[in-house]
């Protein structure tokens, strides 16, 4: 039976040809197995696409995911509202005399 | 005669409870080829010199068990029990997609508008009931 275990891996796929460049995919793996016969969450996202252009230094494009960054930001700042909210209803509630 | 019949039965579990391990394993083998590369990005699409590469971000859950023992009632006594069960789900969400041309290569997000204005709201909530239960505490 195997034990709770996290690990993470990068993966990197086969070499695509577009024109003179060469772009390797690369993704990113999360694979946590939790105790039982067979159970487990996998999850796989898009990192970066490496560019190699003949003649010229490896590039690397990163992949980034904006409707995550922005679900993030939002939830932040509605985090960061109520603790406000919360502040300032404290301090006016409890006033020093 | 007993005997006999009691062992093909036996025999007829034992091949079911093998039959629903290598189904498990065979679903845990799939499980695992999610973390593969392929999964995230698909086919690549050229159109003229142009290429273009879509890509996702894919989550896999999934959970199974089973279990097996000796019956103990005086007539089933002899023979065995196995049961089993399991459920999962699968998620896809496009992130991004790479097109790689002549001017070089440009990734363009994909933005999901559904789950930003869903985020908003929740935080626009979250707000709002903060607001209402401090004023009623006040």
């Amino acid at each position: 039976m195997p034990r709770f275990s996290v690990s993470i891996k990068k993966y990197s796929g086969s070499p695509i040809q577009s024109g003179t460049m060469q772009l390797t995919p690369v993704s990113q793996a999360v694979i946590l197995r939790t105790p039982g016969q067979a159970n487990g969450l996998v999850w796989n996202r898009p990192v970066a696409i490496r560019v190699q252009a003949p003649g010229e230094e490896m590039q690397v494009v990163p992949v980034y995911d904006r409707t995550r960054l922005a679900q993030i930001l939002i939830l932040g700042a509605g985090l960061l509202g109520s603790a406000l909210i919360w502040f300032i209803f404290r301090k006016s509630s409890n006033p020093k005399i | 005669m007993t005997d006999e019949v009691e062992f093909n039965y036996n025999k007829n579990q034992d091949q079911e409870t093998d039959a629903v391990q290598e189904t498990m394993n065979e679903t845990l083998a799939h499980f695992l080829a999610t973390a593969d590369v392929n999964t995230v990005y698909s086919q690549p699409i050229r159109k003229g010199d142009t290429l273009i590469i879509p890509t996702a971000e894919v989550l896999v859950g999934l959970g199974f068990g089973s279990s097996q023992g000796a019956m103990k009632g005086k007539e089933t006594k002899g023979g065995k029990w196995a049961g089993g069960g399991g459920g999962g789900s699968t998620h896809s969400r496009p992130v991004a997609v790479i097109v790689a041309g002549p001017e070089g290569v440009q990734v363009t997000p994909v933005f999901d508008t559904t789950k930003i204005v869903l985020a908003g709201l929740t935080a626009l909530g979250f707000m709002f009931s903060t607001l209402l239960r401090m004023r009623s505490n006040k």
